[in-house]
């Protein structure tokens, strides 16, 4: 075997240099969750943006499929040391979400569908960072992994990447969402190794 | 490990129909335990032993056994539901250097004293 081919097997393997410091590469999909997968049908979906002035944009799920949608191909990064590369999703860009939302703020907390939080500051959601995706490798995404969609920040720890988004609301301050107010770092840059707080 | 539930029919009709605990798919079924499974890390803190311990659902106040709570441990953490209400009771991470306990979920912990 030829020292290229040698990269595509080199699973596990120190110094490639797609996965940030203690993480291993996987093939699965490992699938993580604090609690019930909620099950929301399409017709009753819906995903908002609220405001520090308590305006409320939302979409519901033909409002948000009428936006365009994006092929977004990524690796992914979790705490528990696993990082699954070249994934494929399809979703709706940030940018196109916030194009009509005035704000101030520079903070962020996603909510899910059965009360899970996390925290992201706004830059990271904008300019091509982030997505709400509802295709995985060109099938719908499954409830498992947060279907009918989910948020999709791969840049940062995918705990950030919150399953069943149901909206984000803009914060006056970083609030500490469900993993972050208990151990976990309150950003969660996988370069860095921000695991814990 | 057994899962309490790890038999989601594929091909109900209605995903409704199925536990709505799990999500699973044929390769990823969402497992969750009972509250033996948070006992270990809880007895190497506290020295407690945890199961018979009668706890009390901050969220809808049902008072119940800890051991019947619902244990999600494919998680960043442990984090242990009211399986009334599935509200959180307790969650616990371990860091490299530290536990982070969380009880607030819990408005009371009634343990037995030995002997
Ligand atoms: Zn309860």
């Amino acid at each position: 075997m030829g020292i290229i081919s040698s990269g595509f097997h080199g699973k596990r393997r120190t110094g490639n240099p797609a996965l940030p410091q203690g993480q291993y590469e996987t093939e699965s999909f490992p699938v993580l969750t604090a609690g019930p997968a909620p099950y929301i049908a399409r017709a009753d979906w819906e995903f908002f943006i609220t405001t520090e002035t308590g305006q409320r944009r939302a979409w519901s799920w033909d409002e948000f499929m009428a936006l365009p949608q994006v092929d977004i191909r990524t690796d992914i990064h979790c705490v528990t040391s696993w990082s699954k590369l070249g994934t494929s999703w399809r979703g709706v860009s940030l940018d196109a979400l916030f194009e009509d939302v005035e704000t101030t703020s520079e903070f962020t907390t996603a909510h899910s569908y059965g009360g899970y939080t996390t925290n992201v500051p706004l830059q990271d959601l904008l300019d091509g960072q982030a997505w709400v995706a509802w295709e995985f490798d060109g099938e719908p995404l499954e409830r498992a992994h947060g279907g009918p969609a989910r948020l999709l920040v791969p840049h940062l720890y995918f705990w950030k990447s919150a399953k069943w988004v149901n909206g984000i609301e803009l914060t006056p301050h970083d609030v500490p969402g469900f993993w972050e107010s208990n151990g976990y770092h309150i950003y969660g840059d996988p370069w860095r190794e921000e695991r814990y707080s | 490990m057994t899962a309490n539930n790890g038999s989601a029919s594929p091909g109900a009709e209605d995903p409704r129909f199925e536990d709505r605990d799990i999500a699973g798919t044929t390769d990823n079924p969402i497992p969750h335990l009972d509250g033996n499974a948070a006992a270990g890390p809880l007895w190497e803190l506290f020295r407690i032993d945890i199961i018979a311990a009668i706890g009390r659902c901050k969220n809808c106040g049902a008072v119940r056994v800890f051991g019947e709570a619902a244990v999600y441990s494919d998680a960043p953490g442990i984090v242990v539901r009211c399986s009334s209400c599935g509200g959180v009771l307790l969650r616990l991470v371990e860091t490299p250097t530290k536990f982070w306990l969380d009880v607030s979920g819990l408005s009371y912990l009634q343990i037995d004293r030995e002997g």
